[in-house]
């Protein structure tokens, strides 16, 4: 199969809550897998479960076919990083990274050295983790992982505790690290951008379920659930009907939808860079009243009221060159011809 | 389905199970045996309870748990107001002088509970300096004990509500402030429902304290009998272990009472001092700072006064008559009660005491915090280690008297011997280094450890490079901690010392029985002495390690 690591109906309970309700995951070598999911979701148990420090209710965790479900941790070939980098604190730097080596003294500090290269920390062998910045704390915490070449990375919300620059600085470093060594890597975060931009494969998870895995593309373009849809970047949800004819119906006005769906009620799903102002095409129009604008810097947001249905509420990327528009106009907005349509569940 | 553990991980749950089962054996061992002999008669018949039941009827028994109460009460009434109001001088005021006055008023600890009632007699005695002062009441009975106590638990006071005065969030203030709240409403609004849990523990303290000690009332007690006092006659004087068994359940239930309140009011508060609160700085005010500076300053006269009195007593030949300089009290070979051999078995315990204690608190602790421990071990640890702080030292004592002193026990060599002392002690002051020990534990990062494990490391590896360097300081602690009770401790050590294994306390105790109370004072004041030195060299040896660790203890700049 070549899949490196496999996770086999796993099933955590924590007395009557049910954290994990049945996963199964496959992972090839060399792959960088994000599980993404808001808190509670179970991701980090996952994770905690594969590394060991959890125990499985049911289930298997196979690396390399070899079936690792019972033992602990130190049998186990990997390294982690945790949120809060749980630096040694009476160590330095090269103390901090060598601690799992066992070689002699020599062959440890070309180790170190090599790997505070990789981190781009060379030079700081002697500093103690409180005299480093939350950046370079993070990068000691992934050197010391990697220092006993583990075929598997584990990562549990490395870049949380970060300001939002250094995250984005480290988010890169930790790409090229991983393009770099090739190791199989499995990291755990709440935020989606980091997910979309970091992932080969992105497992999206809900309540101790995997609502969907996939690409980044696939996941943000071709979500499988609303809940996916709704999680990962921004979307708008208007309510439609499904009338008898098959025709789709958004507020009184036929919307010209690909695909055929079942008669009833269902909510349409379009992201706010997909929808116009203006006339574009000449199907999916519709008229709306502009509520309020949004300066985000490279994009403004409008928020729409749609004319015919004023409780309808639509969000609207407008890049820096859509000029004109302002609070209280009657504009038409225009939808796109390939929406997707997510039937409400019959109750 | 259990995961499979790797050697090093087996090891420690198999100390786990150790620990636990040492726990057990030292602790709820001699805590049942009491039970059992409680409700025996004395031929060893089961008496039910009888024997308790003649507690409320024999009119001896009665009277000393009527006195009990009564000194116990006034003890804490007097007490706790006192130490209320120093706290809040230490806390909310800007007096001069605040680290001298903590540093007095915390001096007491270093005294064994004998010293101030000796002090009383000189000051007040028969041929009392002071005497004049008492107009023609004797300090012999309730009012010695009494203020005998409030010396001996004002430390204890003082401690609990400068942290409860302590935790003072500087908003809170502000914002009553800005809202028109005048000094005494705000003291009552704001100050006052935020001590309230540190006063009713001080109050539960001190009782239990009180209620429990016989170092003061055998001294200075006279004629007026308590039940502190009770246990120990019954027991060494008449030998009838299950009078004063019964006597020691009935001594354990303040403590069991006050232990459980604690724990019930501690539960529904949440941490009232949340990392965004500010500190509280008090505002200057001449008025509010001059009286609390005098009043302040009254207690550290007393306080002093109850320690200086006895050390200079020892120095003086016949006080009040002869009072020039001399040495001669010193010299015990020439005394019955102890003798030399009496203080380097002190020390001999304080040392060992600090030294195992240390080991084994650490390794209770570090097992169950730290490892995969079998989590009924843990569990067995974990309330086991919390009980001796409801042990008054004199049930505990009678306990280990009861459990290892029959010879049909396999553990009954240990008897008469100094290790039985180490352990007693050890298990009596338990809860105070586990609670300190645990606290620092857990502010240490939680998954250092899984770190740790996923780099292939056994436990030990990590707990010595790690771990016990970080928690040095707090062991530093503990250690000086429990060397200075091992000095000063009598009430549990009085049951268990033989001729060859006798300790300055106990010498203390028995040269004052004799009439010797110059070398009674003389005693007290190595003991004194002796917890003074280790003390500083304890905080001397913290002061180097922190220099030497100030490059990772820094944060940073």
């Amino acid at each position: 199969m070549g899949d490196f690591l496999a996770v086999d109906g796993i099933v955590k309970r924590f007395g009557g809550f049910t954290a994990l309700a049945g996963i199964d995951l496959r992972v090839a070598e060399g792959e960088f897998l994000c599980l993404l999911g808001p808190s509670g979701c179970g991701k980090t148990t996952l994770l905690r479960i594969i590394a060991g420090l959890e125990t499985q209710d049911r289930g298997r965790v196979l690396v390399a076919g070899r079936d690792i479900s019972h033992l602990p941790p130190a049998r186990r070939d990997y390294g982690i990083v945790f949120q809060n980098y749980a630096l040694f604190p009476n160590l330095n730097v090269a103390e901090n990274i060598g601690y799992g080596l066992r070689t002699g003294r020599a062959p440890r500090r070309q180790r170190v050295e090599e790997l505070l290269a990789l981190v781009g920390l060379s030079g700081d062998e002697r500093k103690y983790p409180s005299q480093l910045s939350g950046g370079q704390q993070q990068r000691v915490a992934l050197a010391r992982a990697l220092a006993t070449c583990p075929r598997l990375l584990l990562l549990d919300e490395p870049l949380s505790a970060l300001d939002a620059r250094v995250r984005v600085h480290l988010r890169q470093e930790l790409k090229e690290l991983h393009r770099r060594l090739g190791i199989t890597t499995i990291m755990v975060t709440h935020d989606q951008e980091e997910a979309l931009s970091l992932a080969d494969t992105v497992a999206v998870m809900d309540h101790g379920t995997l609502e969907q895995v996939g690409t980044p593309e696939q996941i943000y373009h071709e979500p499988a659930s609303r809940f996916v849809a709704d999680f990962v970047g921004r979307s708008n949800f208007p309510p439609v009907t499904v009338r008898l004819d098959g025709k789709v119906e958004l507020a009184g006005q036929e919307i010209l939808v690909p695909g055929s769906y079942p008669a009833g009620s269902g909510r349409l799903f379009c992201r706010p860079e997909d929808l116009r102002i203006g006339p574009r095409h000449e199907a999916n129009l519709l008229m709306a009243l502009v509520e309020s604008l949004e300066f985000l810097g490279p994009v403004r947001r409008v928020t729409l009221r749609l004319e015919q249905a004023r409780e309808i509420v639509l969000s609207v990327d407008l890049s820096a060159k859509d000029r004109g528009i302002e609070v209280g106009q009657r504009v038409p907005v225009s939808f796109p011809v390939d929406l997707r349509l997510f039937m409400e569940e019959a109750v | 389905m259990r995961s499979l553990f790797s050697a090093d991980e087996r090891l420690a749950r198999g100390l786990a199970y150790a620990m636990a089962a040492l726990l057990a054996i030292f602790l709820a061992w001699p805590l049942a045996e009491i039970l059992v002999k409680a409700l025996q008669g004395p031929d060893g018949q089961y008496l039910g309870l009888g024997n308790l039941r003649a507690l409320l009827t024999e009119p001896r028994l009665l009277d000393a748990s009527w006195n009990s109460l009564i000194v116990a009460g006034a003890a804490t009434a007097l007490v706790v107001p006192a130490a209320l109001v120093f706290a809040f001088a230490l806390t909310q005021s800007r007096i001069h002088g605040k680290s001298v006055f903590k540093v007095i008023a915390l001096s007491p600890l270093l005294t064994p509970s004998l010293m101030p009632a000796i002090s009383l007699v000189y000051l007040f005695g028969h041929q009392g300096l002071l005497k004049g002062w008492l107009h023609g009441h004797s300090i012999y009975g309730p009012l010695g004990i009494i203020l005998g106590e409030a010396f001996y638990t004002f430390p204890y006071a003082v401690l609990v509500l400068v942290t409860a005065l302590g935790v003072a969030d500087a908003r809170l203030y502000e914002a009553a402030e800005v809202l028109g709240a005048n000094p005494l409403r705000r003291f009552m609004t704001v100050t006052v429902p935020n001590i309230r849990y540190g006063l009713i523990s001080a109050c539960l303290i001190v009782f239990t304290l009180v209620i429990t000690d016989f170092g003061v009332p055998i001294v200075v007690g006279g004629q007026t009998n308590v039940l502190a006092l009770e246990a120990y006659k019954q027991v060494l004087g008449q030998q009838n272990f299950q009078k004063g068994a019964a006597v020691g359940l009935v001594l354990l239930l303040p403590a069991v009472l006050a232990f459980a309140a604690e724990r019930w009011l501690a539960r529904g508060r949440g941490g009232s001092f949340s990392g965004s609160s500010v500190a509280y700085h008090a505002k200057p005010s001449a008025l509010r700072d001059g009286l609390l500076w005098g009043l302040c300053a009254a207690v550290c006269v007393f306080l002093l006064a109850m320690t200086a009195t006895a050390v200079a007593a020892s120095f003086i030949k016949l006080w009040p008559y002869k009072m020039n300089l001399t040495l001669a009290h010193y010299d015990f070979a020439n005394m019955d009660g102890g003798g030399w051999l009496a203080f380097h078995n002190s020390l001999k315990l304080g040392a060992l005491t600090a030294l195992v204690g240390c080991a084994v608190v650490f390794a209770g602790a570090y097992l169950v915090e730290k490892t995969p421990a079998p989590r009924g071990a843990a569990a067995l640890i974990q309330s086991l280690a919390l009980t001796p702080m409801a042990v008054p030292g004199l049930v505990l004592g009678l306990g280990y008297v009861f459990c290892f002193n029959r010879p049909g026990n396999p553990l009954h060599k240990l008897y008469g011997t100094m290790a039985i002392l180490v352990i007693s002690t050890v298990v009596h002051f338990y809860t105070t280094a586990h609670l300190a020990i645990m606290t620092s534990l857990r502010q240490i990062d939680g998954e250092m450890e899984a770190v740790a494990r996923s780099l292939r490391r056994p436990w030990w590896t990590t707990c010595l490079r790690v771990t016990l360097p970080i928690t040095l300081p707090v062991l530093l602690d503990v250690a000086r901690f429990l060397f200075v009770s091992a000095m000063t401790t009598v009430s549990c050590v009085i049951f268990l010392y033989t001729p060859d294994t006798v300790l300055a306390s106990v010498a203390v105790l028995n040269m004052d029985d004799a009439g010797d109370t110059a070398s009674a004072a003389a005693m007290a004041t190595l003991i004194v002495a002796s917890s003074l030195a280790i003390t500083l060299a304890c905080n001397g040896l913290g002061w180097l390690l922190n220099r030497r660790a100030q490059a990772w203890r820094r944060s940073p700049a």
